[in-house]
């Protein structure tokens, strides 16, 4: 029996104190799997540590804010007949052990897609109240968006596996509309996938308070417009 | 006598009009935007050589005041000018970020031999 082929994804940018470590711990314990490094203009040496690994590492050619990464991401799995493509980031937040189980969910045909939860069991919370509120509103919305075909939790995962169902359907999405919304492309993609019958299941996921680095995604402009681009995608 | 505006308003009008038909002449310039800007030029220049045409085209609009109508018109068409700009640059970096995708998943499968210091 032929042996599954494993993508994993991680998007980066300025994270050159974690990327190193986060590509030989899952080299380590899963050498057959490849590792996909995704840069987005990356100013400090995180190409540079990537390379060191035996990670393959695209160098976008122009900062999208995260929009091309996704898209590339999907178009390799799908064109280079991945069977499965987990996705993990770059900040080091996430444990690395996670993503077995992630797969191994796919591999018993218990989903489509298995994202890594923060609420499913609970962990010390590691963000701020704020972020928290507008993860766990977010979910209960989808939820109810979708007529309760997704019961999710955490809506912003950073930790995420897909098989090469959702792959194909996926990239076909994300490369269609040029990523257009943005900030919200998780939550698009929840709703999405759920109304075109793919299965979600959420697996408990261990997060680490960040030790390097801030966040991309969340500052002022993002906190402020993430209301109203969630309620135009609701209502879209 | 001539005012310096309506001088002002039929040299822009003029100017407009040249780098639209040096463009042409380069062939670079769309057929859309090419109108577009003979349109206002010829505009411009209309209202700089006869400043009373503003008169009637204040009773034909139907505004009360004559300034009303010379910063309400322009107004407008910059408005709608700044909507069809955003569309177009809303689809440009739609294919921006498509292209940028496709590049990067041409250099994962045919790395090209390109080697960095």
């Amino acid at each position: 029996m032929s042996q599954d082929k494993v993508l994993v994804f991680i998007p980066v940018k300025n994270e050159e104190k974690t990327i190193k470590k986060i590509i030989n711990d899952i080299a380590d314990v899963h050498p057959s799997w490849d590792i996909l490094v995704i840069d987005d203009e990356s100013t400090d040496d995180t190409i540079k540590e990537a390379s060191k690994t035996k990670a393959r590492v695209v160098s976008l050619v122009m900062n999208t804010l995260g929009r091309s990464s996704v898209i590339t991401s999907f178009m390799i799995a799908y064109t280079g007949k991945y069977d499965y493509m987990v996705k993990i980031d770059g900040d080091g937040q996430q444990e690395v052990s996670v993503l077995w189980p992630l797969i191994q969910a796919l591999k018993n045909n218990q989903a489509d897609i298995v994202i890594g939860s923060r609420y499913v069991k609970k962990t010390p919370e590691t963000d701020s109240f704020i972020k928290v509120i507008g993860r766990v509103t977010s979910s209960a919305l989808i939820n109810f968006k979708t007529r309760g075909k997704s019961k999710i939790t955490d809506c912003t995962s950073g930790v995420k596996a897909w098989n090469a169902k959702s792959i194909r359907l996926l990239s076909s999405m994300y490369f269609n509309d040029g990523m257009c919304h943005g900030t919200v492309y998780l939550q698009r993609e929840i709703i999405f996938a759920a109304r075109n019958g793919l299965r979600i299941i959420e697996i408990p996921a261990f997060y680490k308070k960040r030790e390097h680095g801030k966040s991309k995604s969340f500052n002022l402009i993002n906190m402020l417009s993430y209301p109203f681009r969630f309620l135009f995608l609701l209502i879209s | 006598m001539v005012e310096v505006y309506s001088v002002i308003g039929f040299m822009v009008g003029v100017l407009f009009i040249s780098i639209s038909l040096l463009r042409l002449k380069k062939q670079n310039i769309t057929q859309g935007v090419f109108t577009l800007w003979i349109i206002i030029g010829t505009t411009l220049i209309i209202i700089a050589s006869f400043p009373l045409a503003i008169f009637t085209i204040q009773r034909l609009i139907g505004t009360q005041f004559v300034l009303s109508a010379v910063f309400g018109i322009p107004i407008v068409i910059l408005t709608i000018l700044v909507f069809h700009l955003h569309l177009k640059v809303d689809a440009l970096n739609k294919d921006i970020v498509k292209l940028i995708s496709k590049l990067a998943v041409k250099e994962y499968f045919q790395p090209s031999d390109k080697k960095e210091e």
